[in-house]
């Protein structure tokens, strides 16, 4: 376990126009350990490890490979001295074969052409040291997100590297999938490996790392033995303030005779959800648990009218409704904030005074538009009364860090005042301060009378805000609990197995 | 001292600056070459101003009119090819309704057969139709721009010549002659309807908050459905004003060789067009779209071909020194030399503070 | 809201069936044209005729198989054809291989002017294109507006059935082998499914789209030979529109016009030849050219229609 080190970096300095993304930074990596990096977004991780692979030019600094300097130009050349990085957008391409995307730009070849016999055969071997047994002539996009990403990690491995780098490998996988990595993680420690590991979730670094690297605005904080350092403590060091607040949320308190504001009797999309029913009170905040595919977003979808409900009804605050496409779900004001922030979410190009008063310009028509005041009065409210980040609200939306990108989405919404909140999954890929704010916003927002629907892979952060559970499982519901009186356990157990 | 210097490097940045230069440059050389350049002259006899300024801006109408429409699409992230077809078809229908039978109406004179009114709308209304048809396959067939207007630019032009019998018609009549050669406060005709296509486009997307919707839908089309912006509707709209204005550019056409010509008329225009809003800064992947920048584009494009024309180089070579030119701009607005100007400009700001 | 929509396709959206349907539709349309003609079309006189008319685009369709595979576009191929048949005519009074390798070389250099512009400083590969059309469309027109450039007779007499399609057949079976068997094949396909994803994995994707751009031109100088040897003689008009008809063959072909993986090799052939049978029927029934222009935008929106992926609606590079 105590290695040499083969990897040393000491005094990297990055600067870009106007910022300090690190400031003399020292860290180093051994032979053999998973070494967490943590700090909340825009803390240097990513930039670091872009330093290392090359992707970014540092402006000072030495990085130290065996005890040689190097200077990778990029991460081809990166790849070539044995780091290999997998990053945090899965980096593939969707319509070549798994194999293609293990072997792209390194194909074995024999008498001067492509040896595709032995390509197919090699990323089979591969896969299944992932117990995976899939066809790895299909194409990447015809599987899930999980086999994605172990398609990008197989080919980040079989490059013979000396050191690999995960950045949020985890944030796409089902808790069984995360085992399987850890798994292989472990394996590949073992064999003497250094591999630095990126995630928000704390329980993952306890779970596989040995030592961790703890970073904030792009300082280094320390770095430390994996029990040298409790969970709050570690918290505490990330965000440089007491974040006790995160702990003492408080669930909303729905009084008994709370009206009904949401009911959905037997929706179905025709394929893939059917029969699906469920009522949301005036103030309430109901969970969707569930694995990855079990249904979650496909019902929210529906709710919204982002996929069509070809039969069901659904009535908002005790009307029926006919809810075909997004505008109608607007007009019967409920609001949505997608699982894709990137591709569903957030408007890049745009400012984020509009992409704030997209959705309330949009209920009102176009013939109806707001003045640029109002838009921007809009947009400094919400900027405001969300602690978005930024310096006006001209800066480009693309812009922001993946918790600011959540919150304007999230404004967008807030500003229309809807009656009903659906989140799908609106903390994945965001720092712990960011994802406290979030579940504070929420339960603020259901004690003003707004009814939230909540979706999210991380289960102590739904028993933490819901009043309701609902459970689902292969595109069903299978069970309703109360959020007040049950465990992670029992969650677990009824995903596992079903209801009792 | 701070605020000076990222104001020359932010406008360093913008593709407008070097729109709104490179125009400069081109004018200067032409003042360089020949001084009366410039020059306007007060012509009695048709109650107009004459000068090369004042053509440069009548000639490029068609264009700057068209680009008006193609700058919405662009910022769609599509492109629009039937736009040069459209103009032939308009020209036809504007003929056909003018002389209808020509074995009845042997000569051409200062007649219409049908109701002036037809002459004007029907085919503007057609125009719009067809517009409406690549809105159509773009929005609800989910057929990628290029590929669905490709459809109507090639047999646009077989539509305009089965029209009117493949036969080319010249016609007289006068009021017709007003939309492209008449003059309206001494100035000619085409002037007047481009400004007024222009504020009108410019009102319609600005002081709406429709243009805001086309470039949300075109930055993220699936982010702006989900925001309740029915994008399908956006496409449709945007790809009938396309159309509407490839006619009104098509009757203005037609007016000035007070004929069809459903092979030439509008021949590269889809091209020209395109170009005048990469010019003006509209970036071809969709977003932010300027339509001022598409206006000074358009008569970036029309200055250098009055410029050949003006300096007698040869004929023949018209395009390719237009292509040129062209070609220089734009990579003067490339991201890499922007980057690089932006970075001269800030470095130079530093050191003079 | 791309779910897995795998269960609810029908047999129609499959890929299997896309891939047949560019087959399908040459077999419909040299059957109706068969009908139509009463089997004139297939007279060995007629065939003949309609096989000279193949060769020059296919090899220049092989070329913007490259290109468009990158997901880029190539408005070129006419201005090209054009220059390129200038040198090839000038050149073959003095010696024929002089002449073949004058018009490859001019191609690739049109090529590499487009690539250069395209990788460099970042454009479009749409405009970049537009304005080399422009530029050597004006060049091809200054030297042919007084007289047509002709060609020697020695390069005339090189003009047989034999040759032309040796060319073509060698072009087509190289391609094919460079597209399936080398990196530089795999690297093109590689970036037109994901550039960045190419690019971090190691592909030089400047160098690959650069290079596929010169490939495209050094073809298309190829194919002025070919021109060559059969007009005889180069007008203004020379390649006039040629990027529109090969831009629809390929995609009357099969080939997706965002590029990536979903191409195939065949959709070159198959689309070139879809494309002249219907040309060459539609002249032979008689109709005028509005007409078969007209026609000819119906069965593109047919084609485009079926086979159109829904799910990769993307700009062009």
């Amino acid at each position: 376990m105590t290695g040499k080190n083969i990897l040393e970096m000491r005094g990297i300095t990055i600067e870009f126009p106007g910022v300090k993304a690190l400031d003399g930074v020292d860290f180093s990596l051994r032979e053999g350990e998973i070494h967490s990096l943590l700090g909340e977004n825009g803390a240097g991780k990513s930039t670091l490890i872009k330093c290392i692979n090359g992707v970014n030019r540092k402006d000072s600094g030495t990085i130290l490979l065996d005890g040689r300097e190097i200077n990778p130009s990029g991460p081809y050349e990166a790849m070539t001295l044995g780091i290999s990085t997998v990053f945090q957008e899965v980096n593939l391409c969707p319509n070549l074969s798994v194999a293609e995307n293990i072997f792209v730009g390194r194909q074995p070849m024999k008498h001067g052409r492509i040896n595709w016999s032995e390509i197919n055969r090699r990323a089979e071997e591969l896969m299944s040291r992932f117990h995976l047994d899939i066809d790895v002539a299909r194409p990447l996009s015809y599987y899930s997100t999980a086999v994605q990403q172990m398609t990008a990690i197989a080919r980040a491995v079989d490059v013979q590297a000396k050191i690999l780098i995960l950045d949020e490998p985890t944030s796409s996988l089902d808790e069984n999938e995360v085992q399987l990595l850890f798994s292989v993680m472990r394996q590949l420690r073992d064999s003497g490996m250094g591999i630095i590991f990126i995630t928000h979730f704390l329980d993952q670094i306890y779970a596989v790392s040995d030592r961790m690297t703890i970073l904030r605005n792009g300082h280094l904080v320390g770095t430390y033995n994996i029990n040298e350092l409790g969970k709050v403590e570690l918290v505490t060091k990330m965000v440089g303030k007491d974040m006790d607040v995160i702990f003492s949320l408080k669930r909303a308190n729905v009084p008994e005779d709370s009206p009904v504001m949401l009911k959905a009797e037997n929706i179905g999309d025709g394929s893939r959800i059917d029969d699906m029913s469920l009522t949301l009170r005036k103030g309430e905040l109901v969970g969707f648990a569930g694995l990855l595919g079990s249904g979650r977003t496909e019902t929210a979808e529906m709710l919204f009218g982002a996929t069509r409900a070809v039969h069901g009804e659904i009535f908002v605050d005790g009307e029926k409704v006919s809810i075909r496409t997004p505008f109608d779900a607007i007009q019967a004001e409920e609001a949505f904030c997608p699982e894709d922030r990137k591709r569903d979410g957030i408007i890049g190009d745009l400012s984020i005074r509009e992409n704030i008063m997209l959705a309330v310009q949009s209920r009102k028509g176009f013939m109806h538009p707001m003045t640029r005041q109002e838009q921007t009065e809009l947009a400094d409210k919400y900027i405001a009364l969300l602690g978005i980040a930024t310096p006006d609200c001209e800066k480009k939306a693309g812009e922001l860090s993946g918790g600011n990108q959540q919150k304007v989405i999230l404004a967008r919404w807030m500003a229309t005042s809807p009656k009903v909140l659906i989140l799908d999954e609106p903390t994945r890929g965001i720092d712990i301060g960011a994802k406290a704010e979030i579940q504070r916003l929420m339960l603020e927002m259901c004690g003003e009378g707004v009814s939230v629907i909540f979706i999210s892979s991380e289960l102590d952060e739904i028993i933490r805000c819901s009043n309701r559970i609902i459970i689902m499982r292969d595109r069903a519901k299978v069970a309703e609990v109360d959020g007040a009186s049950c465990t992670q356990q029992d969650i677990l157990r009824i995903i596992a197995e079903g209801a009792a | 001292m701070a605020g000076k210097r990222f104001d020359v490097a932010g406008l360093m940045q913008s593709k407008v600056t070097w729109a709104v230069i490179a125009e400069a440059l081109i004018l200067l050389v032409c003042f360089v070459i020949r001084p009366d350049f410039f020059s306007i002259s007060y012509q009695p006899s048709t109650g107009m101003l004459y000068g090369s300024l004042i053509d440069i801006v009548n000639r490029s109408a068609e264009i700057t009119i068209i680009s008006m429409g193609m700058t919405l699409v662009i910022a769609l992230g599509g492109t629009d090819l039937s736009v040069g077809a459209l103009v032939a078809v308009a020209g036809a229908i504007a003929l056909k309704f003018l002389r209808w039978d020509v074995l009845t109406y042997t000569t051409p004179g200062d007649y219409t057969v049908y109701p002036y009114i037809l002459v004007i709308a029907v085919p503007l209304v057609v125009c719009a139709l067809m517009g409406l048809f690549n809105g159509f396959l773009v929005a609800k067939g989910g057929i990628q721009p290029i590929i669905a207007t490709l459809i109507l630019m090639v047999c646009g032009r077989g539509v305009a010549q089965i029209l009117t019998d493949g036969k080319q018609f010249t016609t007289g009549y006068s009021p017709f002659r007003v939309i492209g050669q008449g003059s309206f406060m001494y100035l000619p005709m085409p002037i007047i309807i481009t400004v007024i296509v222009v504020v009108a486009v410019a009102l319609f997307t600005r002081k709406t908050a429709f243009g805001a919707f086309v470039e949300s839908v075109g930055v993220n089309p699936s982010a702006s459905r989900l925001s309740g912006i029915k994008a399908g509707n956006v496409i449709l709209l945007v790809f009938m004003i396309t159309g509407l204005l490839s006619g009104i550019a098509g009757l203005i056409y037609s007016s000035r060789i007070m004929s069809n010509d459903s092979n030439n008329a509008g021949l590269n225009f889809e091209m020209d067009a395109i170009l005048a809003v990469v010019i003006g800064g509209t970036n071809m992947a969709g977003g932010k779209f300027s339509l001022a920048g598409t206006v000074i584009g358009s008569l970036i494009i029309r200055t250098i071909v009055t410029f050949v024309y003006y300096f007698g180089i040869v004929a023949e070579a018209t395009m390719a020194f237009k292509a040129l030119i062209i070609a220089v701009v734009i990579v003067l607005q490339s991201e890499p030399v922007r980057k690089y100007f932006a970075r001269r400009a800030a470095m130079k700001g530093g050191a003079g503070a | 809201m791309a779910g897995n929509d795998e269960m609810k396709q029908s047999i129609f959206e499959s890929d299997t069936f896309k891939g047949l349907l560019p087959f399908i539709g040459l077999v419909v349309i040299l059957g109706a044209m068969y009908w139509l003609t009463d089997g004139r079309i297939m007279q060995p006189k007629r065939l003949r005729l309609l096989l000279s008319q193949v060769y020059y685009p296919m090899i220049v369709a092989t070329g913007v198989f490259f290109v468009m595979t990158l997901g880029s576009i190539d408005f070129t191929e006419g201005s090209t054809l054009g220059v390129a048949s200038i040198v090839v005519s000038v050149l073959s009074f003095h010696s024929i291989p002089l002449a073949i390798l004058g018009g490859i070389l001019t191609g690739a250099a049109i090529g590499a002017v487009n690539g250069f512009f395209h990788v460099k400083f970042r454009l479009q590969s749409f405009i970049v294109t537009i304005c080399t059309m422009y530029l050597f469309r004006g060049v091809c027109a200054y030297f042919t507006t007084e007289t047509a450039i002709p060609a020697s007779a020695a390069i005339k007499a090189l003009d047989s059935d034999n040759l032309k399609i040796g060319i073509t057949v060698a072009v087509l079976v190289v391609a094919w082998f460079m597209f399936r068997f080398t990196r530089i094949g795999n690297d093109v396909k590689a970036v037109g499914s994901g550039e960045t994803a190419a690019k971090f994995s190691g592909v030089r994707t400047d160098r690959v789209k650069f290079l596929a751009f010169v490939a495209a031109g050094a073809l298309t100088g190829l194919a002025a030979f070919v021109n060559v040897i059969k007009v005889g003689s180069i007008t203004a008009t020379a390649g006039n529109q040629l990027e529109t008809q090969i831009l629809i063959s390929l995609v009357l072909g099969g080939l997706p016009i965002t590029g990536g993986a979903k191409v195939r090799f065949s959709n070159i052939v198959v689309g070139t030849l879809m494309y002249t049978v219907l040309n060459n029927g539609l002249v032979m029934l008689g109709f005028e050219s509005a007409t078969q222009q007209l026609i000819k935008g119906i069965v593109f929106l047919i084609f485009v229609a079926l086979t159109i992926d829904r799910k990769a609606l993307k700009v062009i590079k």
